[in-house]
């Protein structure tokens, strides 16, 4: 088997495929935050998943701030563990609206969710970064300990970290500068701050 | 550190609260077995709200090490999870008789 034009070789592809493999939910983290740079690729793959009609309604929020994950923790039983970072997948009525997506009807939209989870996941697993899903949490009280906007409707909370007992490889070289996509689609700790 | 006392903080209490809270709504929308696992994980976070507050009870401890340990087997053996369940309250209620004789 060879490679094909575009495609990956055989055994990068086969790489990719242990990669899925192997990926298990991480529900203790060490207490070492990712750095800046890591976290961005994590945010850049979620933000290349597939896009119902590329839409692209929904927005990935950062949160690194510790007093912010312990009050999302607080209502949200899905969080177990303690991870360092989460992104909140949040559907923008506002991008929704002018896509003219029904989103009370359109279940495309929950598959983009999940798309954009899954990137993040394998991108992150990749990274030798832990990550767990969690969609048991009382989005009011998300709503209300993040303060999000009325048009923000949190969805999805990836809790992103370093696994328990893994000493994080020092030396992570800065980030590079936010790609358009990062700047369009992903905020930092608020609802409505972009990445820079 | 009291053996028999521990003074809980608003702050605490109220983390405890909300998590109930959290967790009362989403067993609306959840499977219904879900419901035993929020419990459990509420029981988890009282013991150790209550030890962090300074409560010298190495039995909680264990307690609650022990719900840690075992309250994931929701997800990958089922059956040792709800065997788990009638052990864990059995192991309170003979902790409380206990008190009660005041042993």
């Amino acid at each position: 088997m060879s490679a094909v034009p575009g495609g990956l070789s055989p055994v990068e592809a086969g790489s990719l495929l242990e990669l899925l493999r192997r990926r298990r939910v991480c529900r203790r983290f060490s207490p070492h935050p990712v750095d800046e740079r890591r976290l961005r690729m994590v945010l850049e793959a979620g933000c290349w998943a597939s896009s119902a009609s590329n839409n692209r309604i929904h927005r990935l929020l950062l949160v690194r701030d510790r007093r912010r994950i312990d009050l999302v923790r607080a209502v949200s039983p899905g969080m177990l563990g303690l991870p360092t970072a989460l992104v909140v997948i949040c559907t923008d009525l506002d991008a929704a609206a002018r896509a003219q997506v029904r989103v009370d009807r359109d279940t495309t939209t929950w598959i983009d969710v999940g798309t954009t989870a899954m990137n993040m996941m394998v991108e992150a697993e990749a990274l030798g970064l832990g990550t767990c899903p969690t969609t048991s949490f009382s989005r009011g009280g998300v709503r209300a300990v993040l303060e999000l906007p009325p048009p923000a409707v949190p969805e999805f909370i990836l809790q992103v970290g370093w696994p328990a007992g893994t000493e994080p490889p020092a030396g992570a070289g800065a980030p590079a500068l936010a790609s358009r996509r990062l700047r369009a689609f992903v905020y930092v700790e608020r609802y409505g701050t972009p990445l820079v | 550190m009291s053996a028999t006392e521990a003074r809980l903080e608003r702050k605490a209490a109220y983390r405890l609260l909300a998590h109930l809270l959290a967790s009362a709504e989403i067993c609306a929308v959840e499977p219904g077995y879900y419901g035993t696992f929020r419990l459990l994980d509420a029981a988890s976070r009282l013991a150790g709200a209550l030890l962090e507050a300074g409560l010298d009870d190495p039995w909680l401890g264990r307690l609650r090490d022990d719900i840690e340990a075992r309250k994931t087997l929701l997800m990958s053996d089922r059956e040792a999870y709800f065997a788990f369940l009638p052990e864990a309250a059995r192991r309170v209620a003979e902790r409380l008789r206990e008190e009660e004789e005041g042993r």
